[in-house]
């Protein structure tokens, strides 16, 4: 064979191994995502066999009209924040704490990891029952404690409400970031330490000139999943509130959910979720070119 | 892994299929030599036993196999049957939503068979005339369907408020004597807050239909049926005061100090009213039956009509209607036998094995029974003829659930009854502006 036509095999053969796997993909994923973007330019109640074009209408509609969509985006903007820094801040406390051969540290890596193996709609019926109102420990304990006062409706009050379910989906996700930390905690050579020790470095400078410029790869992967989960997140809230009270907790995922199967919008419904798709992907853009300039 | 996974989601669908092509080939040949065999979709856990029976008792006398399929819980079910009528497996019969309305886009796709021609004056007859009107669609609808009748009820409810009658007495009250009026109920609720105890419960959270339903009812009691009619079409504002008068009834019940903590809260399931944790509970007839199974020692309760504000016009009627129902596939192999067996499941005989078994209210009247339906289920029974389902449209989802959480702001005490009411307008306006411009499309 000519150069040409082995590399011509050597190319076909590639593909012919690839092929499965593309055709799976081109099937159940870019099929669906283009048929998606397709149906933002339509109008259908998911039944009839009519379509009706109404051009850019239904993102006019998403971006200018529909207030309750950006009420829902600062929502998850808000799950977003504390899980950024309480559940990644803790996950990276509790992983340098167990990186340091503290006794029970194996004990440590199993139980942080329950959490996210349990399904979040288990998770979601435990802790709404912690949190009623009436039969929930959480307010029988403060009662029992002698501050009864502080007991209160938590997934019933507005000012409470999302506040709990970030407690919640803090405590259901913490698990993969310490996971995460840990590997990359494991994973920067201790001989760094070593030395820097020699030249009379102190904890708080090991901490913050060798641990965390390392850590920065781990830490954008992990900022990304967070981003994301927070900003997908439906199972919790749609178990914990369903969007009470008054659309206190409603994100932009459940608002998705209503709109195509309770409304019968898909087309509304569609955009949304383009919308939605469009912004995670400039934020994770941002989220690596930001940790490109901040790595070493 | 997807495509196995596929293909064993596939099968059943192709099996149902195949069997369907079967069926029609057998049609074509010699009808009577296949055995005919009606599926029957359904979401009611509970029933799947009496369908069970009744099925048995018909394929005794005709011959005739239905295959009752249960798909819990209600969320999923109304996925598959989306599914299935996209891709036009819907099967011979099914259950559907207890107000046609809010399927009336498979009416407009033509799923639904219009039941006039086979709805002989016998037939009718088992019905009261209003059990039938949230299955009609009547003359100049907004959807533009054929005015007639696309479903039917199998069961009836109505939704009242329950009254635990012990914690009635603690609170120095007699339990014999539930509130009648507005003033009355207020000056109930704040007794039994004096005593330590929490007055009132009902699901109002989320896009939950209970809200909605006790607004309504009030709503009615001010603006009457013809008023309330103008106001789903748009030609009345919420903003009009005998509207508004509706939200103010939580506002009055917010200040009473009425509602338990969190009402607003998703509190769906929450074990209050059988526990003793509250006194009155805003619910339908069908609690009846889950309490029997829940909370069987919970006796000592009863119910009374949602109480008649003092300044209102009219009477208040009450949520209800039909229950569980059903309609059959328009697109079907078996019409004829889906009719047939439509009827059968209506009829006085199944209807008193279905309520007797079931602990529902019969659709067919002639088989409400009160020693088979026993006596706390009865006084609903009494009360049918008071309810408003089926006698206006309905309001579009999102103006839905507008009103359900401008209602949950006022219960809450964020909103005045007049903002509530101008935001559930302002939705309101720009939804029949949607639907105005799809229509000239």
């Amino acid at each position: 064979m000519d150069f040409s036509w082995r590399r011509l095999y050597n190319y076909g053969s590639s593909l012919f191994y690839v092929m499965p796997a593309m055709a799976l993909f081109i099937l159940f994923s870019l099929y669906p995502f283009l048929k998606n973007i397709e149906l933002t330019f339509f109008e259908w109640d998911g039944v009839s066999p009519h379509r009706y074009f109404v051009g850019l209408g239904n993102y006019v509609s998403v971006l200018f009209a529909k207030a309750d969509f950006w009420r829902a985006a600062r929502n998850v903007a808000f799950l977003t924040v504390v899980g950024l820094i309480l559940q990644n801040g803790l996950s990276l406390v509790l992983a340098v704490l167990v990186d340091r051969k503290t006794r029970g540290a194996s004990l440590y890596r199993v139980v942080y990891f329950i959490p996210p193996m349990l399904p979040a709609i288990v998770v979601a019926f435990i802790w709404r029952w912690i949190l009623d109102a009436d039969f929930g420990i959480l307010n029988q304990t403060l009662k029992n404690i002698g501050f009864g006062k502080l007991a209160m409706p938590w997934l019933g009050s507005k000012s409470t409400a999302l506040a709990a379910v970030s407690v919640v989906n803090v405590w259901s996700s913490f698990g993969y970031a310490f996971v995460l930390f840990l590997a990359g905690l494991q994973g920067i050579p201790k001989t760094l330490y070593e030395a820097a020790k020699i030249d009379g470095a102190n904890e708080w400078q090991l901490f913050s000139q060798i641990t965390i410029p390392l850590l920065i790869p781990v830490m954008t992967i992990v900022s990304i999943l967070t981003i994301l989960g927070a900003v997908q997140s439906f199972d919790m809230i749609y178990i914990l509130t369903r969007g009470s009270p008054a659309g206190t907790t409603e994100v932009p995922a459940l608002l998705i959910f209503l709109e195509a199967f309770e409304y019968h919008h898909f087309g509304l419904a569609a955009t949304m979720a383009v919308i939605l798709g469009i912004i995670l992907f400039v934020l994770s853009l941002i989220q690596i070119k930001l940790s490109k300039r901040l790595s070493i | 892994m997807m495509f196995v996974v596929c293909w064993f989601c596939c099968t059943d669908h192709v099996k149902h299929q195949n069997d369907q092509i079967v069926h029609r080939e057998s049609l074509e040949q010699n009808q009577s030599s296949v055995p005919v065999v009606l599926l029957f979709w359904h979401y009611f856990t509970d029933r799947q036993p009496v369908f069970e029976k009744i099925a048995q008792r018909y394929y005794r006398l005709t011959g005739v196999q239905v295959d009752f399929r249960v798909y819990g819980p209600a969320g999923a079910y109304f996925s598959k049957l989306q599914a299935a009528a996209q891709a036009g497996t819907l099967p011979d019969l099914f259950c559907l939503a207890a107000d046609i309305q809010q399927q009336h886009h498979y009416v407009e796709a033509g799923h639904f068979l219009r039941l006039d021609p086979y709805f002989d004056e016998q037939w009718a007859n088992w019905f009261e005339s209003r059990t039938l009107d949230p299955f009609r669609f009547r003359e100049g609808n907004k959807y533009g369907i054929e005015p007639g009748l696309y479903g039917l009820p199998l069961d009836v409810n109505n939704v009242q408020i329950f009254y635990n009658k012990t914690l009635f007495r603690q609170a120095g009250l007699d339990p014999d004597h539930p509130p009648k009026t507005w003033k009355e109920f207020l000056e109930v609720g704040r007794k039994l807050r004096a005593a330590g105890i929490h007055p009132f419960f009902s699901d109002f959270y989320g896009n939950d239909w209970h809200t909605t339903a006790f607004w309504t009812s009030y709503a009615l009691a001010y603006l009457g049926i013809e008023k309330f009619r103008a106001l789903v079409a748009g030609k009345i504002k919420f903003t009009e005061p005998a509207a508004v008068k509706a939200f103010q009834k939580f506002e009055e019940m917010r200040v009473a100090r009425m509602f338990i903590p969190g009402i607003v809260g998703y509190n769906s399931n929450r074990p209050l009213f059988e526990y003793n944790k509250v006194a009155m509970c805003f619910d339908g007839s069908w609690m009846i039956a889950v309490w029997q199974m829940n909370a069987p020692q919970f006796t000592d309760y009863s119910i009374f009509l949602p109480p008649q504000p003092e300044d209102a016009k009219y009477k208040v009627l009450i949520p209800g209607g039909a229950g569980a129902a059903f309609a059959i596939n328009a697109k079907g192999n078996y019409i004829a036998e889906a009719v047939k067996f439509a009827k059968y499941l209506t009829n006085k005989e199944s209807q008193v094995l279905y309520a007797k078994l079931g602990l529902n209210l019969p659709a067919n009247r002639t088989a409400v029974l009160p020693e088979l339906i026993g006596e706390k289920l009865a006084l609903f029974a009494d009360d049918q003829q008071i309810t408003y389902n089926g006698l206006f449209d309905n309001f579009e989802p999102e103006v839905g659930y507008a009103l359900n959480k401008a209602i949950q702001e006022v219960i809450l005490g964020d909103k005045t009854p007049k903002e509530a009411a101008e935001e559930v307008q302002h939705v309101q306006e720009i939804v029949l502006d949607k639907a105005l411009k799809r229509h000239k499309n």
